[in-house]
């Protein structure tokens, strides 16, 4: 399984945000994106998703264009997890998560047994089970992303994209998602994230792509493609990155230079 | 209060200047709520402010009609001659809800307005308003329907139409004093329980007192809305009128007249079972309910002749004749007669 | 929320509308003693006769009887749609007339009452000029492209809304003030008692077509509630779906209000209550909501009709009592909408 853009241009009718993206997830891998707020990341998901249309170029969903597909099919093999945002409604977290299993569903039926079952799993693993019953709208932000994760997991799509999963998350939590994610490409699945935090790069990506000034452009694998420098185009402060044995694994590691240690 | 005020400056201008009043050929009247105003010696052009007014200034003095509060319809036109059924629309200006471009009324020139009906606070202060935006003498006239007559003496005084409005006076009080004492011998437990039946579903109908009923209630005609109290115009559902079980159902709207034959729940009244069912003939104006003026005298003889045949026994034609001739100054035509007397055919 | 909790709101909800339908039937001003009632309705279901006056039986079976299901009817339409609508638009203030359908069939009747239609011509322009509002208001909303389509579509169903009360308006002031202004305002005011069993017999199509087309679609519905790029995402054809909600809710309002005229407060308030009862999923939502709606809505015209001397209006009555409830509402059930 494939997504692949080509020379996508992406943006709205009345301003273009990017021009000739290209860009592939297959299955079992994990590209980030990396880039600043305000960069388009969250609009080029959009379009990857089919949710809006491409202002030019085309994006393929193994092969076949992806907006000529209809949107239960996309649904079956891609997964969302947008930025966590207060809901209108007080659904439970389970409802929520449940809603994941709609392309699952025929056109007219509601959610089996079967189907709740695997909800609950999904919540058992992001580590939200005793939340379950809560109502989403007053659990915090973390939780109502972890919740929104475990939708996609409950979704059960060969890809995920997944629009900054950490963005309102602790340390412990944010963690767990990563770990999540690493366990995801493990069994197969394809996970696209955007993230605007170079060491979860470090930590998850088997690919780095770079937005900045409308452009995307693919770094490769992130040990070799994202150094200091292309860190300080994008974000224009200087940091170091630097290589660490952790559990017997060398790791690299980005630390801000800028900022100097009170004397 | 303005007519106090009024009434010191009118003594106090002719006090002061009475040569000068005089020659000018002013007088002062009094109006219905006992206005008085200031008004040129000869009244030719009137402006009647609303529907009833237009019909009671055009049967006592069609030549001094500047124009109607709203075009004829083209049923309505074959009534009237044709010179006059051309005059122009002008609107209402009542004072509220006016459909008048006061600037129009204005430039038609008349020398007084007048408005016949409700002679409440509310009116009258509304009469002051309109007077002095116009600028125009503005008569309040009372349409109680039992204050016909006074109304044309009243009227027939002030435009200077005094022969036809004492002629007028007498032929109203003549057919009121005859009708009440026809019905007067019709014994209470004769006179039968009627219905009134309103809109296209039939159930408004007026209480005890309206305005819409004050011809009905003249004919020797029992209410059965009479129980809910004094009022105005009411919704009712049909179950009421079940309940009510009332002998004779007459309405104005034709629409309710064929539903109600039809409709299964109507059915089982003993008025629609015996056809007791009456459409009150309409053009060009309506004969028992609105507008609420003269027109509203022939409906007596229509309604007196359905309910008590035993009282009113001369045919109703002749009557009809008449009265159209003096209200709407043509003869109707035998078709047209027809027609009119026709609309009641079950 | 479990399913024991769903199933003891509709069990209340129907026993509630059960209680209402006797009550209803039993209460009037045509007097019927029980017995009488029970004969009738023994004679008609089995297809015998009875020895009770045909007054009697005209009350039960062509009065009373026809007035009962259609408010029941109405009141059902209006809260499902209301419901259908607050999920759609994500808004727990939205009521059935957010897209322009009560101006419409408004703007209809008066045409009707102002050209001294029969009945029946007044009821199809009201359901006819109901539907033409909200395919106008669509049309417009379709055009508009850039935009959050909701965001267009609530804006465009104002101002048609807007448009449309204007030539109510209008048509007020030209009627004739004896005659059409009285059946007008009375028609605006809304009322259920002029109800036949034909006016059933005609609304009870759309309304239940409406209605198994919101149970069809439910679980999508409750998934819309999310957002449409989220709803999307999972699976769900926002645009088509919505443009089917909207379809189904139009017809069910059209066809009550050209029998009952202007009803407010049903549409917005039922559905918060039923939301109280088992949440904002709509599969939960919809058959209480509409069990609700039927009772209320039996409950109040059951009022208008007996309370006063003269009938109260039903648009008039419902706002009466749903203003207060509303508030109480709003002061001790805040989680509602949060």
């Amino acid at each position: 399984m494939k997504l692949e853009a080509r020379g996508l241009d992406y943006g709205y009718a009345s301003h273009v945000v990017g021009r000739g993206a290209d860009l592939a997830l297959s299955t079992g891998e994990v590209v980030c994106i990396l880039g600043p707020n305000g960069g388009g990341k969250t609009t080029l998901f959009r379009t990857l998703l089919g949710l809006i249309p491409p202002l030019g170029g085309k994006v393929f969903l193994d092969g076949v264009g992806l907006h000529e597909r209809p949107r239960r099919e996309i649904a079956r093999r891609i997964g969302y997890v947008p930025q966590a945002h207060l809901g209108y409604f007080p659904f439970t977290v389970e409802d929520v998560v449940l809603m994941g299993r709609t392309a699952h569903l025929s056109p007219f039926a509601v959610p089996s047994r079967a189907d709740r079952e695997s909800a609950r799993e999904a919540i058992r693993r992001v580590g939200l089970l005793h939340l379950a019953d809560a109502v989403y709208t007053r659990i915090s932000g973390g939780e109502r992303q972890l919740a929104l994760v475990a939708r996609a997991l409950a979704q059960a799509t060969p890809l995920l994209v997944m629009d900054e999963p950490t963005a309102s998350l602790d340390f412990g939590n944010q963690v767990r998602v990563l770990e999540t994610i690493a366990r995801l490409a493990a069994e197969g699945i394809g996970v696209l994230l955007s993230t605007h935090d170079p060491d979860q790069v470090f930590l998850c990506a088997d690919r780095v792509a770079m937005v900045h000034r409308g452009r995307v452009s693919d770094l490769g694998a992130p040990e070799s493609g994202l150094d200091a420098g292309v860190l300080r185009d994008l974000y224009g402060v200087d940091v170091q990155v630097s290589t660490m044995e952790v559990g017997g694994r060398t790791r690299r590691v980005c630390i801000p230079a800028a900022i100097s240690a009170r004397e | 209060m303005l007519s106090r005020r009024r009434f010191a400056s009118a003594v106090a201008l002719g006090a002061l200047a009475p040569g000068w009043v005089r020659a000018q050929g002013e007088r002062t009247v009094t109006d219905s709520v006992g206005r008085r105003v200031q008004l040129p010696a000869r009244v030719e052009r009137v402006y009647a402010a609303g529907p009833p007014a237009s019909i009671v200034l055009f049967a006592m003095a069609p030549d001094k009609v500047l124009g109607w509060t709203s075009p004829f319809r083209p049923d309505e036109r074959p009534f009237v001659p044709a010179r006059y059924a051309d005059l122009p629309t002008l609107g209402r200006l009542t004072g509220r809800g006016n459909t008048a471009n006061v600037e129009v009324v204005l430039a038609a020139k008349p020398d007084l307005i007048f408005d016949y009906g409700s002679t409440s606070p509310t009116f009258a202060s509304l009469a002051d308003r309109v007077q002095e935006q116009t600028g125009i003498p503005y008569l309040l006239i009372d349409g109680a329907f039992d204050r016909i007559p006074d109304a044309f003496r009243l009227l027939g005084g002030i435009i200077g139409s005094e022969a036809q409005g004492v002629q007028w006076a007498r032929y109203c009080a003549d057919m009121l004093g005859d009708v009440r004492t026809r019905v007067a011998r019709v014994p209470e437990a004769k006179r039968p329980r009627v219905y009134y039946g309103r809109g296209p579903s039939g159930l408004q109908t007026g209480l005890s007192g309206s305005i819409n009923m004050e011809c009905i209630e003249r004919v020797g005609a029992l209410n059965v809305a009479a129980e809910l109290g004094q009022g105005g115009l009411v919704q009712v559902s049909v179950e009421q009128v079940l309940r009510w079980a009332p002998e004779v159902i007459v309405t104005t709207d034709p629409n309710f007249f064929a539903s109600v034959r039809r409709d299964p729940a109507w059915q089982s009244l003993p008025a629609v079972r015996e056809r007791r069912v009456h459409l009150a003939p309409g053009l060009p104006f309506g004969w028992i309910d609105s507008p609420p003026s003269v027109n509203r005298l022939i409906g007596l003889h229509w309604l007196g002749r359905i309910l008590h045949p035993q009282v009113f026994t001369e045919p109703l034609r002749p009557i009809v004749r008449d009265f159209y001739t003096r209200a709407y100054h043509q003869t109707p035509s035998e078709a047209q007669l027809d027609a009119l007397l026709a609309t009641d055919r079950t | 929320m479990s399913t024991g909790r769903t199933s003891a709101a509709i069990g209340f909800a129907a026993l509630a509308l059960c209680a209402l339908v006797i009550l209803a039937f039993a209460v009037g001003r045509f007097p019927v003693a029980p017995s009488e009632f029970g004969a009738v309705v023994w004679a008609w279901v089995s297809g015998g006769s009875s020895d009770v006056p045909a007054t009697v039986q005209t009350v039960v079976l062509n009065v009373r009887g026809p007035r009962i299901l259609a408010a029941i009817v109405v009141g059902a339409a209006l809260s499902a749609a209301g419901a259908a609508y607050q999920s759609l638009f994500r808004n727990p203030l939205v009521s059935p007339d957010i897209l322009g359908v009560s101006s419409g069939a408004a703007l209809g009747a008066v045409l009707g009452i102002f050209f001294s239609l029969d009945v029946l011509f007044i009821q199809a322009l009201a359901f006819g000029c109901g539907l033409a509002a909200v395919a106008t208001a669509y049309f417009i909303a379709s055009r508009m492209r850039g935009h959050d389509p909701i965001l267009v579509l609530v804006l465009a169903g104002v101002v048609i809304g807007a448009l449309l009360g204007a030539g109510v308006a209008l048509l007020k002031y030209l009627a004739d003030p004896y005659n059409q202004l009285p059946a007008i305002t009375y028609w605006l005011l809304g009322s259920l008692s002029a109800a036949t069993r034909a006016d059933f017999l005609a609304v009870l199509p759309a309304a239940a077509g409406g209605i198994l087309v919101l149970w069809l679609l439910r679980w999508r519905i409750s998934v819309l509630a999310l957002g449409d790029d989220e709803a999307a995402s999972v699976g769900v054809e926002t645009g088509r779906v919505r443009a089917l909600v909207i379809t189904a809710a139009t017809l069910m309002t059209a066809a009550a209000v050209s029998i009952s005229g202007v009803i407010g407060w049903v549409g917005l308030l039922i559905p918060h209550f039923a939301r109280l009862l088992v949440g904002p999923d709509f599969t939960r939502l919809l058959p209480v909501a509409t069990l609700l709606g039927a009772a209320f809505v039996l409950g109040v015209d059951t009022v208008a009709r007996t309370a006063g001397r003269i009938e109260i209006p039903l648009g008039v009555l419902t706002a009466v009592i749903g203003t207060p409830l509303f508030l109480w509402l709003l002061a001790t059930a805040r989680r509602s909408w949060q």
